[in-house]
Order: structure tokens, then C-alpha cells, then sequence
């Protein structure tokens, strides 16, 4: 149990997750993929459970709040992505399609970490885990409220998404 | 191998004259990163771009070149690393002579004003943030092969 930090501000699912969690993903597409991927409807609720092919996890901490983000990929929208980079074919999960989730996924967690220290939020995030599995479930241990959003790009589709839990003292 | 980012030859013509003759590290524990820093580093001429898989492996590669006679000219270093992080690396090269002069670009996701500060205060030459296009790139590599030309 850490010391609760004076004055730290506390995240909320509100429209400041939203804004770096478009800007998060855009600014990677826009930069790497020289395209613009379109959010779409917010889903919010509690015990939220998240499809993909393939998870970035990484664990997200403050004070008296953890929390989890994920971003998740489908099959395709991976190998095209990766496609694009490496300029070859990809078919099957090797190393390097679970590497490139894993630094994609990085990407954007530095950027949402760095969109919310800009408005004033201060966090620490853990290494990320990739997951894979043919539309796999994640289903959080944490009770408390969650968002998801879910992203069309040039690629395929993917979401972004944030499950808080309070720290019971 | 080549990664699109978007960068086109004619906007770096001559900086590309001047890189051919540049040997660089590019030290990221993931492939893809090394991937894509490389594919920009290509387009703009760099004529030799060694990879390390971390901080232990970029210290092997960057003395194997110094005891060699042939040393690094630029380093591109992610921070968070398994066994030898970059800023471990940095911290070492800072203190060692033979190295404290090769510029040192911390290559990060870690956007946050503290995290920038703390590369800077302890001897980074620039900063470099993921998700990178290639236009900052060409900016630093313009900025440091200018200055080395000074």
C-alpha cells in the first residue's frame, strides 16, 4: 500500500479519459500509418468485459486508485499494420506480431500517460502484457466502472479501454 | 527492410550527403521500434546502423567499436530495457571518456515532463518520443550532424 500523494487528482471515467484516449491512438496512426482512425459510441459500465485477437494489458496506478488499460487488436488489423512496417506477409502469431503489439501498445500508453499528466493527472503505469488467443475475453477482477472505445482505421478495427478500482484501506 | 513513415529523399538531400559516413546505434529491446528508427535512419543515408537488444548488449557493441579504432557517431536509445535499461546506458556513457562525447538520443513512450527533464538533466544530447514520425528524426539527425560540422 503506497502513501496516499497530497493534492494528486483522482482519474474518473470522464470526458478527459476520452480526449487521450482518442489522442493516444491517432497520434500513432497519424504518425506511423499516416492514417486517421474514427472512434466510435463510448460504451460504459461496470464488470466491462473486452474482445480482441490480440491485448496490450498494462496496469495503471495512482494513490488510492489502480486500474487497468488495454488495447486490443484484431488478427487482421495486426498484420496489416505490421505489414505496412515490414514491408512482407504475416499469417500466423510469431514473435514478431506479439512484439509489435507489445511496442504499438507501449506507444499508446505513453501517450495516454503523457495526454493526462497535460491535464494534470499523475500515474504510474506497469510493463504491458500482450495476450493472444482467436477473440479472446478479458474479464477484470476489478468491480469498479470501466470504458471502451472502440476505433475504425484504414487497417481494421481495434478499442482502447480502462477498468478503475478503488483501493479498499 | 523498410518502414514507411512517410519520409520522401528529396526533402533531406543533403543531409543525406553528409550521412553517409555515420555510424549509429539503435538499442530498443523491441523489434519493431529498431524496425522503424532504422527505416528512417536508411532514408536519410546513414551509411552504417548497428541494432542492440538492450542496454548490456549496446555497452559490448559501443566498446568492441572504441578498442576497434571505429567508434559510434550517434546513439538512439530506448529508455525501458530488460537487464540494462537505456538510462543505465546513458548514465555510463556519461561517465565514461572514451564514450561522454557520442550524442545520446533517449528514445521514449515516456511523453511526461519528468521523464524528459530527468534524460536531459543527466547528459541526453535530445529526446526522441514514440510514437516518432520521421520528420523528427530528420530534424535531430539535421541538428546533430550540423553541429558536429560546426
Amino acid at each position: 500500500m503506497e502513501a496516499k500523494i497530497l493534492n494528486e487528482k483522482r482519474i474518473e471515467l470522464n470526458e478527459h479519459v476520452e480526449m487521450a484516449m482518442k489522442s493516444s491512438v491517432s497520434l500513432l496512426f497519424k504518425n506511423v500509418f499516416d492514417c486517421k482512425p474514427t472512434p466510435g459510441i463510448v460504451a460504459y459500465g461496470n464488470g466491462l468485459e473486452t474482445k480482441a485477437d490480440l491485448s496490450g494489458i498494462a496496469g495503471l496506478i495512482q494513490s488510492d486508485m489502480h486500474g487497468v488499460l488495454k488495447v486490443g487488436f484484431s488478427e487482421g488489423l495486426i498484420f496489416r499494420l505490421l505489414e505496412h512496417i515490414y514491408q512482407r506477409k504475416f499469417s500466423t502469431i510469431d514473435h514478431s506480431v506479439l512484439d509489435g503489439v507489445g511496442e504499438l501498445s507501449n506507444n499508446i500508453y505513453g501517450q495516454f500517460k503523457k495526454e493526462m499528466y497535460d491535464m494534470g493527472y499523475s500515474f504510474r503505469m506497469t510493463i504491458p502484457t500482450v495476450i493472444y488467443g482467436k477473440d479472446h475475453s478479458v474479464y477484470p477482477f476489478l468491480d469498479g466502472p470501466g470504458m471502451l472505445m472502440p476505433l475504425r482505421t484504414d487497417f481494421g478495427d481495434m478499442s482502447i479501454s480502462l477498468i478503475l478500482n478503488q483501493y479498499l484501506y | 527492410m523498410t518502414a514507411s513513415l512517410g519520409l520522401h529523399n528529396k526533402n533531406t538531400g543533403d543531409l543525406f550527403m553528409s550521412t553517409q559516413n555515420y555510424k549509429v546505434l539503435v538499442v530498443d529491446d523491441f523489434e519493431l521500434a529498431r524496425t522503424m528508427l532504422i527505416g528512417v535512419l536508411q532514408k536519410l543515408g546513414i551509411g552504417k546502423i548497428i541494432q542492440a537488444q538492450d542496454g548490456m548488449e549496446a555497452m559490448n557493441k559501443l566498446k568492441t567499436a572504441q578498442d576497434e579504432g571505429n567508434p559510434f557517431d550517434m546513439i538512439f536509445c530506448d529508455w525501458k530495457m530488460p537487464n540494462y535499461s537505456g538510462y543505465e546506458l546513458l548514465v555510463h556513457c556519461k561517465k565514461t571518456d572514451d564514450l561522454k562525447n557520442i550524442p545520446f538520443i533517449m528514445v521514449t513512450a515516456e511523453a511526461d515532463k519528468p521523464s524528459v527533464l530527468k534524460a536531459l538533466t543527466s547528459g541526453a544530447t535530445d529526446y526522441l518520443i514514440k510514437p516518432f514520425d520521421a520528420k523528427s528524426i530528420t530534424d535531430k539527425v539535421n541538428r546533430l550532424v550540423n553541429s558536429k560540422a560546426a
